[in-house]
This record gives C-alpha cells, structure tokens and sequence, in this order.
C-alpha cells in the first residue's frame, strides 16, 4: 500500500478521490457499453464481406484460370499490359464515441463497364472482361474491407483500453483507496484511543496528587 | 534433286495430314483427365508431339514448369511449318489465315508500351506466327512510346501502321485510350484480308467463310456485351467491324433492343440464332461467356470440317490450325484443373471435342 498520513484532511482528500473515481468508473462503463454497440455490428459486417470477399477471390481465380486455358498466357498478359493501372482512395478521419477512426472511400470506380479497360471489346472474349469485372469487384470489396476492418481494429482497441481502465479502477484504484480511507480511518481512531487514555491517565494523577495534598 | 512445288496443294496437304495425325485424340484427352499426379500427366505429354516442349521445360524449371510456353512453342512450331511447307497462292491464303496472330503482337507491343512493360516482358509475350518477322516486331517493342512504335512500323513498311497514323491523333485527343487504336486495327485488319480474299476461287472462298465467322463471332460478342449500355448510333457503329455479315442497320437495330432474349430471337441470321439460342439456355448460370463459347465452337467446328470439303485444297490446312488451337485449349485445360486441383468431371465439362475428331479415334 502507497504510504500515507493518518490525517484527517488525507482522509477528506481520499474520501473526494474514490468519489471521482466511481465517477470516472461509471463514465467509462457507458463508454464501455457505446463502444460494444457500435463494434458489434461491425463484427457481423466484417464477417460478411470477409466471406464475400474470400468468395469473390476464388471465383475470379477460376475464371482467370480458365480465361488462361482457352485465350492463353499470352493474351491475358497482352490486355494485363493495356489495363495496368491505379486505384485512388481517399482517406479522411471521423471520431466514433470520440475515437479517431480513418475512413477510406473509393476516388475512383475500381468497377469499370466493358468500354472503359483500356482494351478494345472488339479484340478481347466475353471471358476475358468477365475476369477483369471479377478482378475488379475485389478491388472494390478490398476497399470497403480496409475501411471496415481499420474502423473495427481501433474501436477494438478503444473497447480494450477502455475496458483495461475500469478493470483498474474498479478492482485496483477504487479497493486501494477504500483501503487508504480505512487505515486512516482506524489510525484516527486509534490515535483518539491514545489520546483518550492518556487524558485518563492524567486526570488520575491529578486527582491523586490532589488527595496526598 | 527434284524441286517441290509448294503451291500444290497435294503436296502440302499430305504433309498436313501427317501433322494431323499427330494431333490428340478424345481417348487421349479423357486418358489425362484420369492421371493421378502431375509426374503421370508428364510422361504421358512426353509420348506426344509435345515432348521435346515439356522436358525443355522441365529441364529449364524443374520446380514450376513453364507447360503454357511449350504447348505455345509447339503450336508456334507448326504453324511455321506449314507456312515454309506452302508456296504461291497456299503460302498466301495460309498467311491470312495466321495473320490474326500479326494483329495480336501489335496490340500487345501497344498494350506493353501502354503499360510501361520493358522489351523483355513484351517480347516473352508475342507469339511469331503471322506474317511479321520476329526481329521487326523485337524493333518494335523496344521503342519507348506507342508514338514509337507507329513511327517503326511506318519505316517497316508494316501495313498496320496506316490505322494507326489515322487514329492516332484521336487517341490523343481522348486521353491517350488505347482502345481506340485497337477498334482501328481491328477494323483495318479485317477490311484488309477481306480485300484480299476477292474471286470466286473455292480455296479463297474457303478463307473468306473462316474469316467472315470469325467477324460475325466478334460482332456477335459484342453485341451481347454492350447491351444495355447506353451508347449512340455513332458509338455503337464505332464497336462494328464492318465487313461481317451483320449491315450498320442490323447491328444498331440489334443493339437498340437492348434486352439479350430479344436480341437472341431476332438475330437475323438463323445459323447464329440457333447458336444464341443454345447459349441463351446456358446464360443464367455462365453469364456472357455462354455466347463466346458456343461462338468459339462453331467456329472450331466449321473450321475443322473443311477438312473434308476438298483434299486438295486450303480446307485441310484450315482444318489443321482450327483443330491443332482446339488442342492447345483443351491441354491448358487439363493442366490448368490438374494444377488447381479440379475433380475429374468438371476438368471434363470444360473441354471441347469435335465428333468428327472422336469418331475417328474410336
């Protein structure tokens, strides 16, 4: 236990201490349950794309696969040269129960429609576009899940910290100071004792001196 | 030593007949499906036609093979073969037959410039073929700009340079899209072998109905895929390779109706319909693939039935590219669902054979 003065002033001084941190404690149990209500849809809706995603990667796997079969290597490397290019992203901030989350946006459609590859449709197989718009839809799905996947990692980590500090207070602080309180508590009390008997003491001198005079 | 006459056709058809006879079988085929492991796939690809290719490249990666370059290296092989096989007229039509390949080594030294790939990696890709030297189209692809590359192929004399010049100011205009240079090879490339497939001789006949399939497959395809989008009359008509079966008027009327049954039903050609119709049933769970896949196999079909229009003339030829491609196709295939570790029957439903072809194995 951290040293402390049996006074009366520490004991006003600790009693407003463990006040403040029932107040802080209840705080952060409300931000606690706010948290948890906004990360636990977002849970769900990481689940989801995560499985559509892993989905939408085999899928396009197989179709690349078999666009390689029948067009051959050649040709799918050939229109890779023509569609060879960036995806923009914007990337803001926001706060959620005041916590910085970085929000990523698409600047650029990473989806495009036959006419807008690069290549010319009149060269190149329904099967090849087909794998490109497969490709293309896990670019988008890439996307959403950076943005939900860094939203759900840092209300994570808010949750655990949050959940760290009223474990702390409600099991260290709060029971560490209620002890302080007792302690000096029953060192007031006991110096009191002291003070008590001593008088007692004294008086009974006096009064024995008293009766010899 | 007696000279051979390479534009006789009796002569180069029977050494095509005995490339064809090299040519897999459906047995064959369905014989690989059912090897257990890739080591069993090699040796029976190593009793094939084939060998020389796989262990050069099992020699050149023993860990990862590179079977797609050896299938492309043996296909490149034969196609030469004939090439030096054939003289006159032979020489010629096969030439135009093979030109396809010509138009496939520009755009992908266009497509590589476009993409910042180095000479290397364009080179590794281009298949040499058609009618263009190897050593003009390295040239071409170690130019630093597409700009470049038209400007080399003017001073080859390379034909597909004319498009090019004309399109390239447009392609500029509009943001440097590269599909623009590509609609006008496309439509410069089929305008010309049409041009050159004049008169009523059958071999050039032969030619003409390998190509026209061909224009109306594409046409077809994209059709199939622009609809819905809204497109004017003069960006639709800009997607139509001329020189098909389909007229402008048919093609933007085609395209007007927007919806895929209607577009089916009212194709005018009935061959075609019937094929649209077959692919239509498939469409729901394949989407737009279903139409180039029924296309792509009445083109194999056609091609390879023209073996037996005449012996003695182009047909066989025609016959050996379409089905030797077919080939090719169904061996990536089967390496490609071996290597992904597909079960037998969908490696299976994925290949195509041509009943003739099997009748003939059995």
């Amino acid at each position: 236990m951290e040293k402390v003065n049996p006074t009366r002033s520490e004991l006003l001084y600790r009693k407003q201490q463990i006040k403040l941190a029932e107040q802080g404690m209840e705080l952060l149990k409300k931000k606690r349950d706010a948290l948890l209500r906004e990360f636990l849809p977002i849970i769900d809706e990481t689940m989801k794309l995560s499985l559509k995603l892993e989905r939408a990667t085999l899928d396009a796997q197989q179709a690349l696969a078999l666009a390689k079969a029948v067009e051959g290597r050649n040709v799918l490397t050939s229109v890779g040269f023509a569609t060879k290019g960036e995806v923009l992203v914007d990337i803001f901030g926001t706060h959620v129960m005041g916590v910085p989350i970085p929000v990523i946006r698409k600047s650029t459609a990473p989806v495009k429609t036959e006419l807008t590859r690069g290549y010319a449709i009149t060269g190149v197989s329904a099967r090849v576009d087909q794998t490109a718009s497969k490709f293309e839809e896990i670019i988008d799905l890439m996307i959403q899940s950076a943005d939900i996947e860094t939203r759900l990692r840092r209300l994570g980590e808010e949750l655990q910290k949050t959940n760290r500090r009223v474990n702390a207070l409600e099991n260290t602080v709060i029971p560490e100071l209620a002890e302080q309180v007792k302690f000096i508590f029953s060192s007031l009390d006991e110096r009191a004792r002291e003070d008590h008997f001593r008088l007692k003491k004294v008086k009974k001198k006096i009064l024995e001196r008293q009766g010899k005079a | 030593m007696a000279k051979v006459d390479l534009s006789d056709y009796g002569y180069v058809n029977a050494r095509v007949r005995g490339m064809r006879s090299h040519l897999l079988t459906k047995d064959f085929f369905m014989r690989l499906v059912e090897t257990p492991d890739f080591e069993s796939l090699h040796s029976m690809l190593e009793q094939t036609i084939y060998r020389r290719e796989v262990n050069e490249a099992v020699l050149m990666d023993p860990e990862r093979p590179d079977y797609d370059q050896a299938l492309n290296l043996n296909l490149i092989a034969a196609f030469r073969k004939i090439l030096d096989a054939t003289g006159g007229e032979a020489h010629r039509l096969t030439g135009i037959l093979l030109a396809k390949y010509d138009l496939l080594n520009v755009k992908t030294i266009l497509r590589g410039k476009k993409g910042s790939a180095t000479a290397s990696e364009i080179i590794s890709q281009l298949v040499p073929v058609g009618n263009l030297r190897m050593d003009s189209l390295e040239q071409m692809a170690q130019e630093r700009e597409i700009k470049d590359v038209i400007s080399t192929m003017n001073g080859l004399q390379i034909r597909y340079a004319r498009p090019l010049v004309a399109a390239y100011p447009t392609y500029m205009k509009k943001d440097q899209d590269l599909s623009i240079l590509e609609i006008a090879l496309d439509k410069f490339h089929y305008q010309d072998v049409m041009d050159s497939l004049r008169g009523k001789d059958t071999n050039v006949e032969m030619v003409r109905q390998m190509i026209s399939g061909e224009i109306d497959m594409r046409n077809i395809s994209t059709l199939v895929r622009i609809r819905g989008l809204k497109l004017d009359d003069g960006e639709v008509e800009q997607l139509r390779i001329p020189v098909g079966m389909l007229s402008e008027d048919q093609f933007l009327g085609l395209h007007r109706l927007g919806d895929i049954v209607q577009l089916v039903s009212e194709y005018p050609d009935p061959r075609y319909r019937k094929l649209l119709e077959r692919a239509l049933a498939e469409y729901q769970e394949e989407d737009m693939v279903a139409f180039d896949r029924e296309l792509e196999r009445e083109l194999v079909r056609r091609g390879v039935a023209m073996s037996n229009v005449d012996v003695l003339s182009i047909g066989v030829i025609i016959g050996y590219i379409w089905a030797k491609q077919n080939e090719l196709i169904n061996l990536r295939i089967v390496l490609k669902g071996k290597m992904m570790d597909q079960p037998q029957a969908d490696i299976r439903k994925d290949l195509f054979f041509i009943e003739r072809e099997s009748a003939e194995a059995a």
